[in-house]
């Protein structure tokens, strides 16, 4: 119920926010900077986000410089430049927390190679099932 | 060679003159890409664009540093190494799986039992991309 009406109100402050924003002639942003926010979205919401925080931390405050260059000057080259770099660095952070899943995965799968070699050659070496018998 | 250091100095004059040189991103560009090559992203098909990127992007920082543009020139090496660290992590992590799925593939055939978790753990970091 409560959290209903805590919904309702977040839609009301949101959409007087988005009309306040067209009264006040707020500047589109750029499409750079539109596809920053995206990546950075996606990266900030990826389920292994948090295997890449250093590299997340990154992207959100080179998408914070975006949006200051936006407010300061819309539209213009410095805005699109630090909007690609944040686009990028949310990028590098999404793959990042991949790159730290491969590895573990990979490492898990060595170990595993690993322990199925080391209980399987000692019986392989040793004739007449010398290994088995102690 | 003596052309290219030419070419340095008198950019790093002109921008003297229209503001500081950006000499710290530039370094820091070209440290991401000699980073970039040296684990390989030029051989491997999806980091390669972002490592050609970052290269284009260096050389067109040069070139407004040439005309005194320091501005422009150090956005450009910002874009450059943003470019390069990305093609960087692609890299590693395209090699990264490559190892992981021979790996398992080997584990499957000596018959190890954690092989369907493991590639499970696999296509659950896939459908994350």
């Amino acid at each position: 119920m409560m959290r209903g009406k805590v919904g309702s109100l977040r839609r009301w402050i949101f959409a007087a926010a988005l009309g306040l924003a067209g009264c006040g002639g707020a500047a589109v942003p750029s499409p750079e900077l539109a596809a920053a926010r995206v990546e950075v979205s996606r990266a900030r919401w990826s389920p292994l986000a948090e295997r890449a925080l250093p590299e997340l931390a990154e992207a959100e405050e080179a998408l914070a410089q975006a949006e200051a260059e936006h407010l300061q000057r819309p539209g213009s080259a410095a805005e699109r430049d630090a909007a690609y770099v944040a686009r990028r660095k949310a990028e590098r952070a999404r793959i990042s927390g991949l790159y730290a899943a491969d590895l573990e995965v990979l490492h898990r799968a060595r170990c595993s190679v690993e322990r199925r070699r080391a209980s399987v050659e000692p019986k392989e070496s040793l004739p007449g099932g010398v290994a088995a018998s102690h | 060679m003596r052309s290219v250091t030419s070419a340095m100095l008198v950019a790093l004059m002109v921008g003297a003159c229209a503001g500081a040189a950006p000499v710290a991103e530039m370094s820091r560009a070209e440290r991401a890409i000699s980073a970039a090559q040296e684990v390989g992203a030029e051989d491997q098909p999806a980091s390669t664009i972002y490592l050609l990127l970052a290269r284009e992007a260096y050389t067109k920082a040069r070139e407004r540093l040439a005309v005194g543009d320091t501005e422009g020139a150090r956005r450009l090496l910002l874009r450059a190494e943003a470019d390069a660290e990305l093609a960087l992590t692609v890299a590693r992590e395209s090699s990264v799986r490559d190892a992981a799925e021979r790996t398992l593939e080997e584990a499957s055939h000596l018959g190890v039992s954690c092989v369907d978790q493991g590639r499970a753990e696999a296509r659950e970091a896939r459908r994350a991309r």
